[in-house]
């Protein structure tokens, strides 16, 4: 009975005290929620990821070989007791064309692994085919690819693309993210702008390569630990361990494999080589003969062409002749001709002479022949007589010469003769007489004839000469007509000769024209044999340079091979993958800022649950007088208080609980999800742990100062309890004593000033949440100020320098000159530095740091790149022979300062001890500045440059990747990398942090509005008879509230003042946890961010305020006052 | 000259289905200068009519006249200044703010007055010019009393309403509060309005409203009131 009426009671005053009892379930849930849920958070982050690691199983370690992995080296691996999954993969870094656009991106191309490192398709499928892919997710949104679309892949670098992938054309079939990449970041590459955009996923058969480039292992037993813990840590390093003791042993195997392989090769090789030589060389012979036959042809060929040339010459001069000889006979002819005329011509005057001379003789003769018919007829009578006579004289002669015949001859007898003789004389002395006779007739005939003759031998004489000259002219004209005759024949010959001669030059003249095409065939045959002897020289110039480049190359290869060293394997696990750590690093900032604030919060909330709790209780006063006075035990009446505080605490905290570690992770995380698109699924389990510690750490507070209110209520006597207790006595607080200042206060501060402090427990309430609030706030936007100050200043202030450009480590001095000299040259780059960058281990008072070892080649201008410079005073440093000069983190780390030595190791060498000449701001990274000269007084060699820094006036994506692409183009050039890409990512580190800052934000707000309502829900109550009477008074609602709203002002200005002392130790706790050693975080808070929370408190305060009033107009000055009626 | 006017007054509350009639229904006047008893049994309903002559409670009906204007009809923040300027309020429980000093006390009245009388010269007065700067703690329950009197007083109001001023405080620290009233009102002409259940002492006032069950029971006007010194209970 006794029970049921007390929870009868209890359930009465809940209901009657709702707004009570809400804010404590609502300042514990809130309280216990930010708590356990900010606490949960690193835990969660890491549970996330760790779902996500076994889920995709992604290895544990992997191990990369510089000469390639085996399967005989996969097969070692396996066998390890630490291995309980080993699998061979290929990657290879490429330059990415999508189909039909211009852009290049780097791309890390991966081969799909069976059972480890699954990829999470989000959209189509894996890639089946070997001319297929799946492309990176982020990389695919950000670069607008779809399904179906063909990306062109090149090597990007000297190497054939075939030598990694079969083919260069790969169709995209789905999307997925890869459990190696948790966030944005893809890492970097040699090839291309340096920095890798995304990765795709080909099926094992698309790599043409012969041995893995890297085995991914899974450990034994890491799968049961959770990632990121030191315990999943030990388990990897045993199975690290392992694999380093094997290493030696594979690697020298390896390195045997490949030079006996290789030295096969070059066998191989070379016997191609002799036998291409041998052909090469035997063509070329060849080659040789085949000119020289030519220009044999050509020689004799030219010859020929001389004679026939000769010839032709020979036969114009011929004709030439010949023609001269026509001529001259043509002209002998004329001339002969015209003589022939001429004689002629005389002939005729000579024959009309003769014939004038002839008709004159004849004439003459006529007269003559008359004369001499007349002689004639005598004569002729003479004549005959003598002709009988002569007859008779013949007939004798006859006669005679017969007998002369006859007497010789035998057959004639002499009778026959000697008539003849007797005729012969009787004949004679007849023919004497008739002589006699014919005598004396021609004795006077003879006179007559005298006289003729003496005409006649005239005539005969003119005869004679006419007959001459007749004679002359006939055989003149016999002459004539035979030089006639003559000519006429030579006329003939040499029209024939013309004939001739025409004919031979036109044969010359047809040996000309082919003389003229022999000599163009000769010209012709002659430049193809120049040609064909040029391109002999040149061919066999080539092909003896080849040759000997060949030689040369074998011999060299030969050389490679003796002189390969030994391969290394790197065995990273899954600490050394950037996004990894950089995920674990937030993991245990958001842990940082969870051991901070919830205890803030926390604190806050036990505190105003307390003060709720003491003042319920001391409200009850008179019923719990009342209670004890009827006979009620103090346990009982003690129990109804517990009970309320404990059911307000309980189930605030479920609530708190379940919502802060559900909800609170989920948000961070989703939102760091922005950043790690490569989560999977947020899991956000229940903490029994956290739990229950904030739980009962709420629930001790509460119970624990109900339990001390309520023993102090009761110690006292009902009588007294059943008294109002008395107000709280007025007291004269400090400040009167300073009478100067109480004196120039006007009444009403006075009052104000007296009322702040009348209540000591409201007071520091008070100025604990507001300044909780401030701090909160304060905190939150100082960790995104001191990360800020990270990109701000190493990135705008102390890095200087906009680009760095690594010098290969082959690259020789030319290459390095000509590399310094085209950046020099580039559009866009204003000046340029040659340092040498080196990591070394710095040690000092037992501490040891690897740290960047940085010596400009010449300092005179090292301002320019880094400014060297005190965070604290600000005051310029420069590099000189005094020491070296510490980066800020790296010399507290150490625990050095300025004049200390540190020492500086190279490997394994001895170092070398240098002082600390001073300490410079940085942020980022461990660091030593040395100057050259000190470089040189210690190792006694001039540093040699492994870096160009390069300042530049631009600053757009697009010119920094064409530079990108162009820089890593140049032979001396390895690596570039971009000051605004560290930036950038630093950047959205901080933009992370914005949800970090915004929670808290709202947690403040939370923590301000529930504090203040509930303090000045306190304040109210309390004072509510003295507000009533004031109000009785005549003050008007606002004066009223000014009456409150003073102390409250003064209060919230105490509060954030107190807040940013508070604010700026757990700013500088939180920051010095959160920090890593390589990095330092800016220490200060901005100005910005004081008045933001400053605003945002104040906000808050008046917000708070403004509700007030409602509260402070509805007191009711009847009802007030009538309480102690 | 009339100076109060209560006419028809009623106050109902209503909670729930229970409707309570503090006030009935009551009419009387009070002259300007007087000394009124307000005289009824508790809860009669006398504090409820005094709450709505001084402007902390509005009437549900009627009108309230106070120097020919109707308070009845104003608003909250025309009574406050009608409180502030016009009303002299002292409680049974003093109702000292007891983080002010009795000056302070006297002083807090007097910020928000356009005419007030000198605070130090008025505790003097009610005869506490020794006690100042004691705070209210410091001083006994008849002091306390003469300090809410003067804060009263200070602030020169036409009207000094007490409700049950000696209510906790014994005979003769009553009696000596009640002659501080009286004098109050008969040397400086204020009307003084004060709420008793004590019948004794109703020959000093000028006039004794009886109030019955939220009715007016019974006016009396005293053509000759005795002195507070003369009167015995």
């Amino acid at each position: 009975m006794k029970k049921k009426a007390l929870y009868k009671d209890i359930a009465r005053t809940i209901r009657r005290t709702l707004p009570r009892f809400l804010s404590i379930f609502f300042i514990v849930a809130l309280g216990v929620a930010f708590y356990a849920g900010i606490r949960v958070t690193e835990e969660d982050m890491k549970i996330t990821a760790d779902h996500q690691f076994d889920e995709s199983d992604f290895m544990d370690i992997q191990v990369l070989g510089t000469l390639g992995l085996t399967e005989h080296d996969l097969d070692a691996i396996q066998d390890l007791s630490g291995v309980i999954q080993a699998e061979g993969a290929y990657s290879v870094d490429t330059i990415c064309q999508k189909k039909g656009e211009n852009d290049e991106y780097v791309t890390k191309v991966m081969s799909a692994a069976d059972q480890m490192n699954q990829i999470e398709v989000t959209k189509g499928k894996m890639p089946k085919k070997s001319s297929e892919c799946l492309a990176d997710e982020v990389f695919a949104q950000e670069h607008d690819l779809e399904i179906g679309d063909t990306l062109f892949l090149s090597s990007g670098a000297e190497d054939d693309l075939s030598e990694s992938l079969k083919k260069d054309k790969f169709k995209i079939t789905g999307f997925g993210k890869s459990p190696a990449y948790l966030s944005m970041e893809r890492g970097s590459s040699t090839i291309g702008s340096g920095s890798v955009d995304g990765f795709l996923i080909v099926s094992k058969e698309a790599f043409s390569m012969e041995v893995f480039t890297e085995i991914y292992i899974k450990a034994a037993g890491a799968e049961d630990e959770l990632a990121y813990t030191d315990s999943y840590n030990d388990t990897v390093k045993k199975t690290e361990k392992e694999l380093e003791k094997i290493q030696d042993q594979r690697n020298a195997v390896r390195l045997q494999e490949i030079k006996d392989e290789a030295n096969e090769e070059i066998e191989k090789q070379e016997k191609e080589f002799q036998q291409e030589k041998q052909k090469a060389l035997d063509e070329l012979e060849k080659a040789k003969d085949q000119l020289e036959d030519a220009d044999a042809q050509i020689k004799k060929s030219e010859k020929k062409l001389e004679e026939s040339r000769q010839e032709i010459k020979d036969g114009e001069q011929e004709i030439k002749k010949g023609w001269a000889q026509y001529n001259n006979g043509i002209e002998q002819i004329q001339a002969a001709k015209k003589k022939i005329q001429s004689g002629k011509t005389s002939l005729e005057e000579q024959e009309e002479t003769l014939d004038a001379s002839e008709k004159q003789l004849e004439d003459q003769e006529d007269e003559l022949d008359t004369a001499e018919k007349k002689i004639q007829e005598e004569e002729g009578k003479l004549k005959q007589a003598e002709q009988k006579i002569d007859a008779q004289e013949e007939s004798l002669n006859q006669l005679e010469e017969q007998i002369k015949a006859y007497e010789q001859s035998p057959d004639v007898s002499a009778e026959q003769l000697n008539k003849m003789k007797e005729q012969l004389s009787q004949g004679r002395t007849a023919v004497e007489k008739a002589r006699g006779e014919i005598s004396s007739g021609k004795s006077k005939i003879e006179a007559s004839k005298k006289q003729l003759t003496g005409g006649r031998s005239q005539i005969s004489a003119a005869k004679q000469k006419l007959q001459s000259g007749r004679s002359a002219i006939n055989s003149s004209k016999k002459h004539l007509e035979s030089s006639e005759a003559e000519i006429k024949k030579q006329e003939g010959s040499l029209t024939e000769a013309k004939q001739t001669l025409e004919q031979s030059e036109k044969e010359i003249a047809e040996g000309k024209a082919q003389l003229a095409n022999g000599e163009k065939q000769l010209k012709e045959a002659k430049k193809e044999y120049q040609d064909g002897l040029k391109e002999y020289e040149t061919s066999r110039e080539k092909a003896m340079k080849e040759l000997d480049d060949g030689e040369k190359k074998i011999q060299e290869a030969k050389e490679d091979v003796e002189a390969k060293e030994s391969g290394e394997w790197y065995i990273l696990n899954r600490r050394q993958t950037q996004s990894y750590v950089e995920y674990g690093e937030e993991a245990k900032r958001i842990g940082a800022i969870g051991k901070v604030f919830p205890a803030i919060f926390f604190l806050v909330a036990a505190l105003v649950s307390l003060t709720a709790m003491t003042r319920m209780v001391e409200e009850h006063r008179t019923q719990i007088g009342t209670m004890k006075a009827l006979g009620y035990s103090g346990k009982d009446i003690a129990s109804k208080y517990l009970i309320y505080g404990l059911l307000a605490t309980v189930t605030g905290s479920v609530l708190g609980a379940v919502v802060g570690e559900k909800a609170l992770p989920k948000i961070i995380i989703e939102a760091y999800k922005m950043m790690y698109a490569g989560l999977g699924e947020v899991r956000t389990p229940l903490e029994a742990h956290y739990t229950l510690m904030a739980a009962g750490i709420a629930i001790g507070v509460v119970v624990l100062a109900t339990l001390s209110v309520c023993y102090k209520e009761l110690r006292e006597k009902p009588a007294q309890l059943m008294r109002p207790a008395a107000p709280k006595e007025g007291k004269r607080i400090l400040l009167e004593r300073i009478g100067f200042i109480w004196r120039h206060l006007s009444f009403i501060w006075k009052a104000t000033m007296r009322n702040m402090f009348r209540y000591k427990k409201r007071f520091f309430m008070m100025i604990f949440g507001i300044g909780g609030c401030m701090s909160l706030l304060l905190v939150g936007f100082g960790i995104k100020d001191s990360i800020s100050a990270i990109s701000d200043n190493q990135y705008h202030r102390i890095i200087r320098y906009d680009i760095s450009v690594g010098i290969k480590d082959s690259a020789d001095q030319q290459e390095e000159g000509d590399l310094m000299n085209w950046l020099s040259g580039q559009d866009g780059v204003t000046n340029t530095l040659k340092v040498d960058e080196s990591t070394v281990d710095l040690e000092a008072n037992g501490e040891s740091r690897s740290a960047t070892l940085i010596v400009p080649m010449n300092d005179k201008n090292f301002d320019d790149f880094i400014s060297l410079q005190s965070r604290t005073s600000g005051e310029k440093m420069e590099l000189g022979e005094e020491g070296v000069i510490l980066a800020e983190k790296t010399a507290s780390l150490l625990d050095v300062e300025k004049g200390d030595f540190i020492e500086i190791k190279e490997g394994e060498e001895k170092g070398i001890k240098v002082q600390v000449a001073g300490i410079t701001e940085n942020y980022m990274m461990n660091k030593a500045y040395m100057s050259p000269e000190l470089y040189r007084k210690f190792y006694g060699e001039t540093p040699e440059a492994t870096n160009i820094y390069c300042k530049s006036d631009e600053s757009s994506a697009k010119w920094e990747n064409t530079f990108g692409k162009d820089v890593l183009e140049q032979d001396g050039a390895g690596s570039v990398s971009f000051i605004s890409d560290d930036a950038q990512s630093m950047e959205d580190m901080v933009g992370n942090l914005n949800i970090v800052v915004f929670v808290l934000i709202i947690s403040a707000g939370l923590l301000a509005f529930v504090v203040l309502y509930n303090l000045n829900n306190i304040n109210i109550s309390e004072r509510r008879a003295e507000l009533a009477t004031i109000k009785v008074l005549g003050f008007y609602d606002l004066e009223v509230g000014e009456y409150v709203y003073r102390e409250n002002i003064i209060l919230t200005i105490l509060g954030i003042i107190a807040g940013c002392v508070m604010g700026i130790f757990l700013h500088r706790y939180v920051i010095l946890t959160a920090e890593v050693d390589l990095i330092m975080f800016g220490r200060n808070i901005y100005k910005i961010s004081y008045l933001y929370s400053i605003l945002l408190t104040t906000g808050f305060a008046v917000i708070i305020n403004f509700l007030m009033y409602f509260q402070l107009k509805k007191i009711n000055m009847v009802e007030s006052l009538k309480s102690t009626e | 000259m009339e100076i109060i006017r209560l006419e028809n007054v009623k106050k109902i509350y209503q909670t729930g289905e229970v409707i309570t009639k503090a006030v009935d229904g009551i009419d009387f006047t009070v002259e300007k200068g007087e000394f009124a008893l307000i005289i009824g049994a508790s809860g009669a309903g006398k504090t409820t009519v005094l709450n709505i002559l001084g402007g902390m409670d509005t009437a549900t009906s009627g009108a309230v006249f106070v120097d020919g204007k109707d308070i009845a009809k104003w608003n909250g923040k025309q009574l406050t200044k009608y409180r502030r300027d016009d009303i002299g309020f002292v409680f049974q429980f003093y109702n000292l703010v007891p983080n002010l000093t009795a000056l302070e006390n006297v002083e807090l009245a007097m910020q928000i007055c356009e005419d007030p009388l000198d605070a130090r010269e008025v505790l003097k007065e009610v005869g506490l010019g020794d006690r100042l700067n004691n705070f209210p703690a410091q001083l006994s329950g008849g002091e306390q009393q003469r300090v809410s009197i003067a804060r009263a007083i200070a602030k020169n109001p036409k009207l000094l309403l007490c409700d049950e001023p000696t209510g906790a405080l014994d005979y003769q620290t009553g009696k000596s509060i009640l002659k501080l009233l009286q004098d109050t009102c008969r040397k400086k002409g204020k009307t003084v309005i004060v709420i008793t259940h004590n019948l004794a002492i109703a020959p000093m006032a000028d006039r004794v409203i009886e109030i019955k069950n939220g009715k007016v029971s019974k006016i009396t006007k005293n053509e000759r009131p005795t002195p507070v010194e003369n009167i015995e209970w």
